[in-house]
């Protein structure tokens, strides 16, 4: 990023969910002691530490599909936020998911290009748990990647 | 594996956060832990969903059967890519930032 030059898979608005390392350890340090068995045993957990605003349950269908869009940090949308907060204008290169498909025919070990894909079409974790720790409060990408001083 | 069972011996969770080169060494681990009494086993996951998937990571979502199969109940936790290990200033490794001018 600090050369001004990125490139990503697809056109850069598939919506991805992100969570820093530190955020996954503090949520587990919480569920694992206040989650009852049942919550954690033969169960998934699902987080999201980037997202915007979470509707109430009972409003759960129009709330998905309004989440789906504003919560999730897609690349574009961390561009941008990138751009206005730091002054940079960034050169971003999009790579079709066709190429990114071409190269992990080629080299089924092309981790980068077996990401990108990933990330492009299906980069969300599902329905986030985030519910289980109120205070969790995670860190944004934006504030990983251009924090404000 | 006797070495193993000792050393977790009081965990009630084990938490696996192994790389990818060693999610095969998760199975011993499961097998150890539930001999030493554990209840929750947690699988280096932290990533998309796995349990459908092809290719790479998918051999995550396979090796949840055998887990299953030998070790304690499973906790599987997918938290997307890692925001601070992809966005930090890593210029050498971010995967997204390149080509690197």
């Amino acid at each position: 990023m600090k050369s001004g030059k990125v490139a990503i898979g697809g056109d850069g608005n598939a919506p991805i969910s992100w969570t820093a390392r530190k955020d996954i350890a503090r949520f587990l340090a919480h569920v694992l002691v206040h989650s009852p068995a049942s919550r954690l045993q033969n169960q998934v957990l699902r987080l999201e530490g980037d997202r915007v605003v979470r509707f109430l349950l009972f409003l759960a269908q129009i709330r998905q599909r309004i989440d789906r869009i504003t919560r999730s940090q897609s690349f574009n949308e961390i561009f941008r936020g990138y751009e206005e907060r730091t002054g940079t204008k960034l050169d971003v290169t999009y790579r079709t998911i066709d190429s990114l498909r071409a190269k992990l025919a080629e080299n089924a070990y092309d981790f980068d290009a077996y990401l990108h894909i990933i990330w492009a079409t299906d980069g969300l974790v599902g329905e986030p748990d985030n519910g289980l720790f109120p205070e969790w409060n995670p860190t944004k990408v934006l504030d990983i990647l251009a924090p404000r001083a | 594996m006797a070495a193993l069972t000792t050393a977790l011996a009081d965990a009630h969770v084990v938490i696996s956060t192994v790389s990818l080169m060693a999610l095969d060494a998760q199975v011993p681990v499961a097998q150890a832990a539930k001999a030493a009494g554990a209840t929750l086993f947690l699988p280096s996951e932290y990533g998309g969903p796995t349990d459908n998937l092809q290719g790479l990571l998918g051999a995550k979502g396979t090796l949840q059967d055998k887990l299953r199969e030998v070790g304690p109940p499973l906790l599987l936790v997918y938290t997307g890519p890692f925001a601070d290990y992809s966005w930090s200033q890593c210029v050498p490794s971010c995967m997204i930032s390149f080509p690197r001018g």
